[in-house]
C-alpha cells in the first residue's frame, strides 16, 4: 500500500487539476496506459487474504480521497438508520472542499466516517472510501490507524472538549508527535512492551497512563514549539507550558489544528472549526486554514452550517440534505447559479439587508429526523417548487454543466 | 425626539466580585471585580429595536439581565417609563415584571424538561399572581402559541418533543403571554440553524408590529443586528463604544472596533473574501481592563493618548455617539483607503 509521502508530488495545477494526471513518485505505484495502478504490496505480502484491501483500480490522482456510494447507518431501537445515504464525494488535492447543510443532515457523520472515527459496534458502513489506493472500509480497524493523522486528520468543533484539561498544551502535543516518531515501530509490531520512551498509546490507555508525558514533552519540545509557531501562536514556549483553560477559544482551536497537522496529513477534516468562536476569531482561524492549505498543499474538508464562512474560503461546495448530497459546484458557480431549491433557500435565509429594505426568506419546516425521511426527494415537503414527481421518485445527483451537479427534477434528475 | 423613552439606562455599572483565595485574603489584597458593565448609558424608545453587539465577554448579556433587574446593579439608574426600577424592592418590581420579559439564548435549557408546554408558557401568569382557572389559562396559552406559529394541540407535550426552532417559539410565547412592552432578546437565534434563524427573526418582527413591542436585541451577529435593529450599540469590555442608527453604524462606522466587527461579517456570496486585518489580539479580561481606551490592545490606530485617557462617549453626528479620541481621523483614513 502506498502512503504518499508528503511533498513528493508533482502537482500540475492546484485547483482544477481534474483533467491532469499527477504522478506520484511512489515505489509501489505503477503506470499502465496512462492510468495509475497500485501494485498491491499487501497482496504480495499475504497472497491469501490481504488482496481485498488493495483496489486494483484507477486512482484518480487529482483526488485525495474518493467516497463512492457510501452509506453510514447507526444501530438504533428502530433498526439501522441511514445518516449518510449513498453519497459520492471526491476531494481534490490542495483544495478546500466544503460540506454545508443544517444540523441533522449527516455532515459530521460523513466527516467522521472518512477516518472511521464512529463507534464500530454501532455503525454499519457500505460503499467505499478510497484513500491512496486503499479502501478504508475493507481494512481492519487496527490498520485504519495508519491513516489517521498521516492521511486524514480531524479537527472538531469545540476545542474546549477536545483538549485534556489536566495536561499542559506541550504535553498533549508531544503525544501526537510521539505517535509520529514511533509509527514504524508501532505498526511493525516490534514494540510489544510498554516503554515510557516509546509512545505506544494509540487506543491503549494503560500504556498512556504509564507514559510520562512530561518526559515526552522534553523530548519533543522543539517540534512542539515549531508546530505552535506554524499555527501562528505568539510565544510558543510560554503557551506550551499552559493548561487549556488558560487559552482563549481561538488559541485552543489553533492548538488543535497544530496537533492535526503534526504529520502533514493530505486531508484535514475540519468539523465546524469556527462555530464555537467569536466572529473576529473566526476570520483568523479561516485565514490560518487557508494558509496551511497553501503552504502544505493539504486538502481540507470544511464542514459548516454557515454559507458565509464557506463562501470566504472554499474552492468547492457540496450541499447536504437529509443524508444526501443535493448539489455540488465550485464556490463561485454555486453562489452565482444555485440550482437546488434547498441551496437557494439556505442562501435566502441569511439576513442580508435591513428589515425595511430587504426580504428575508425562510425554508418552512425542519430537517426530517434520522430515518424518518419522506419518500421521493427528501426535500419535497419543504420545497415550494415541488410537483407530482417529487414525492414518488428519488432524484439522482446528475451533472448539469461542467462542474455543477444537482439532484433535482427541475434540473433533469 | 419628543417621545419619552421606554427604557432609560444611566451610567449603569455591574461588577461581580472575584472570589479571592485564602492567600489573597490573608495578605489583605485588594478585592478584584469583573467589570461586566462599566458605566453604560442609552435608551430604548417605544416600539424600537435596540441591538447591542459585541464579542463574547463584552458584557452584553449581563447588561440585559441587569436592565430587567434579574441581577442587582452595582450603581447607576434604570428608568422604565420614567420610573426608577434600579432600586425598587422586589415586591413592587413584581408588578412591573409583566411589562418586561426575556427570551434566552438556549431554549433547551430555559424550558423545564419535565413541565408540559402549557405550564411553562403559563408560568409568568402564575408568577404575576393572577389567579385563573385551568380553562381560562388554556385559552390564553392557546392564543400565545398561535401567535408564535405553533398549534394549540401541542400544549400538552413536553419540550423534548419539539425541535430547536419550535422550542425557541415556545420561549417567545412565554415572553409575550402577559403582553409586555419590552423584551430582552438574549442571542435568540445563535443556537439555531440558518433557515430556522430566519423563521424566528421574521416571527419576532411580526410580533413587534402586532403587539407594539420594544426589543433589546443582544447578539454577536452583525448581520442579525443589521436586519433587526433601528439603532445599534456596540459594546466592548463593559462599555458602549459606539451608538448610532442602523445606517450610521453599518455604513459609517466610526469606532475602530465597530469596523473590525463589520469586517468579520462573512456574507454568503461568490465574492466574499476574508479581510486581512492587522489586529491579532483578543478581548482583554474584564477583571483588569486596560488603562485608557479599552480597545488600545487591538487598535491599529492607537496613539499615546489612548493608553492613558479613557475616551468619553461623545456625539459626532446627529444621534451618532462614539468613544474614540481619533474618530474623525479614523473616519477620514477609512474614506481615503
Amino acid at each position: 500500500m502506498c502512503r504518499f509521502p508528503f511533498g513528493s508530488f508533482q502537482v500540475t495545477d492546484n485547483r482544477h487539476s481534474s483533467g491532469h494526471r499527477i504522478y506520484a513518485y511512489c515505489d509501489d505505484l505503477d503506470e499502465r496506459d496512462g492510468r495509475i495502478y497500485t501494485k498491491g504490496k499487501n497482496s504480495e505480502r499475504s497472497p491469501k487474504g490481504g488482496a481485498k484491501s488493495v483496489l486494483q483500480q484507477e486512482i484518480s490522482a487529482a483526488s485525495i480521497i474518493t467516497v463512492s456510494n457510501l452509506t453510514v447507518s447507526y444501530r438504533t431501537f428502530r433498526g439501522y438508520l441511514k445518516a449518510v445515504d449513498e453519497v459520492d464525494l471526491e476531494i481534490e488535492r490542495s483544495n478546500i472542499h466544503a460540506l454545508v447543510g443544517e444540523s441533522g443532515c449527516g455532515k459530521s457523520t460523513l466527516g467522521l466516517a472518512l477516518s472511521r472515527l464512529l463507534p464500530e459496534k454501532r455503525v454499519q458502513y457500505t460503499g467505499k472510501i478510497i484513500c491512496s489506493g486503499t479502501d478504508l472500509l475493507s481494512i481492519k480497524e487496527k490498520e485504519i490507524e495508519k491513516f489517521r493523522g498521516t492521511e486524514i486528520a480531524t479537527v472538531f468543533q469545540e476545542p474546549m472538549t477536545s483538549l485534556n484539561p489536566v495536561y499542559r498544551i506541550g504535553e498533549q502535543m508531544a503525544e501526537a508527535l510521539g505517535v509520529k516518531s514511533h509509527r514504524d515501530l508501532l505498526y511493525n509490531g516490534s514494540i510489544p512492551k510498554p516503554n515510557p520512551t516509546h509512545l505506544v498509546g494509540v487506543g491503549d490507555d494503560s500504556i498512556l497512563v504509564r507514559m510520562r508525558r512530561k518526559g515526552l514533552y522534553r523530548q519533543f519540545a522543539d517540534d512542539v514549539h515549531e508546530l505552535l509557531g506554524k499555527v501562528k501562536i505568539p510565544n510558543p514556549e510560554r503557551v506550551a507550558n499552559m493548561y487549556p483553560h488558560e487559552l482563549s477559544g481561538g488559541m485552543k482551536q489553533r492548538v488543535m489544528i497544530a496537533m492535526a497537522i503534526a504529520e502533514k496529513p493530505s486531508l484535514l477534516v475540519a468539523d465546524e472549526p469556527t462555530t464555537a468562536l467569536d466572529v473576529t476569531t473566526q476570520s483568523r482561524i479561516l485565514e490560518l486554514i487557508g494558509s496551511l492549505k497553501n503552504d502544505y498543499g493539504m486538502s481540507v474538508l470544511l464542514i459548516a452550517h454557515d454559507l458565509g464562512v464557506v463562501s470566504a474560503v472554499a474552492d468547492k461546495i457540496s450541499v447536504m440534505y437529509a443524508g444526501k448530497i443535493v448539489e455540488e459546484a465550485p464556490t463561485r458557480e454555486l453562489f452565482n447559479n444555485p440550482l437546488h431549491p434547498y441551496t437557494v433557500g439556505l442562501m435566502g435565509s441569511f439576513p442580508k439587508g435591513r428589515k425595511d429594505n430587504s426580504i428575508l426568506k425562510t425554508i418552512p419546516g425542519v430537517v426530517p429526523q434520522l430515518g424518518r425521511y419522506p419518500s421521493g426527494c427528501r426535500f419535497h415537503p419543504r420545497c415550494e417548487k415541488a410537483f407530482d414527481r417529487c414525492p414518488n421518485e428519488i432524484p439522482r445527483l446528475i451533472q448539469v454543466s461542467d462542474k455543477h451537479k444537482v439532484a433535482c427534477y427541475l434540473h433533469g434528475g | 425626539m419628543t417621545e419619552a423613552p421606554l427604557i432609560q439606562v444611566v451610567e449603569l455599572v455591574k461588577h461581580f466580585p472575584v472570589r479571592a483565595g485564602i492567600s489573597a485574603k490573608l495578605l489583605r489584597k485588594k478585592p478584584l471585580y469583573v467589570h461586566a458593565v462599566d458605566g453604560v448609558s442609552f435608551d430604548v424608545k417605544s416600539k424600537e429595536t435596540f441591538a447591542v453587539v459585541g464579542e463574547s465577554g463584552s458584557g452584553k448579556s449581563t447588561l440585559g439581565l441587569t436592565i430587567l433587574r434579574l441581577t442587582k446593579p452595582t450603581s447607576g439608574k434604570i428608568l422604565f417609563e420614567g420610573q426608577a426600577i434600579s432600586s425598587l424592592p422586589e415586591r413592587q418590581l413584581r408588578k412591573l415584571r409583566k411589562d418586561m420579559q426575556i427570551v434566552f439564548q438556549d431554549p433547551s435549557s430555559s424550558l423545564d424538561p419535565r413541565k408540559r408546554i402549557i405550564d411553562s408558557v403559563a408560568e409568568p401568569l402564575r408568577a404575576g399572581g393572577e389567579k385563573k382557572d385551568r380553562s381560562e389559562v388554556k385559552i390564553i396559552v392557546a392564543e400565545a402559541l398561535r401567535a408564535v406559529g405553533l398549534s394549540e394541540s401541542q400544549m400538552n407535550q413536553l419540550p423534548h418533543q419539539f425541535s430547536g426552532g419550535q422550542r425557541q417559539r415556545i420561549s417567545i410565547a412565554r415572553a409575550i403571554i402577559q403582553r409586555p412592552k419590552f423584551i430582552v432578546l438574549d442571542e435568540p437565534t445563535s443556537s439555531l440553524d440558518a433557515s430556522v434563524q430566519s423563521q424566528i427573526l421574521l416571527l419576532l418582527q411580526q410580533l413587534q408590529s402586532e403587539f407594539n413591542l420594544s426589543y433589546l436585541l443582544i447578539t454577536h451577529n452583525m448581520s442579525v443586528a443589521r436586519y433587526m435593529a433601528d439603532r445599534i450599540g456596540v459594546m466592548y469590555v463593559g462599555k458602549l463604544v459606539e451608538i448610532g442608527s442602523n445606517t450610521d453604524i453599518i455604513e459609517k462606522p466610526l469606532h475602530p472596533y465597530t469596523q473590525l466587527l463589520l469586517s468579520s461579517v462573512l456574507e454568503p456570496s461568490a465574492d466574499t473574501k476574508l479581510k486581512h486585518s492587522e489586529e491579532e489580539g483578543e478581548i482583554p479580561s474584564p477583571v483588569k481592563p486596560p488603562e485608557g481606551c479599552r480597545f488600545n490592545t487591538r487598535c491599529p490606530y492607537a496613539k499615546e493618548r489612548c493608553f492613558t485617557i479613557d475616551p468619553e462617549l461623545r456625539q459626532l453626528e446627529t444621534a451618532h455617539f462614539v468613544a474614540c479620541h481619533f474618530a474623525e481621523e479614523v473616519q477620514s483614513l477609512r474614506r481615503n483607503s
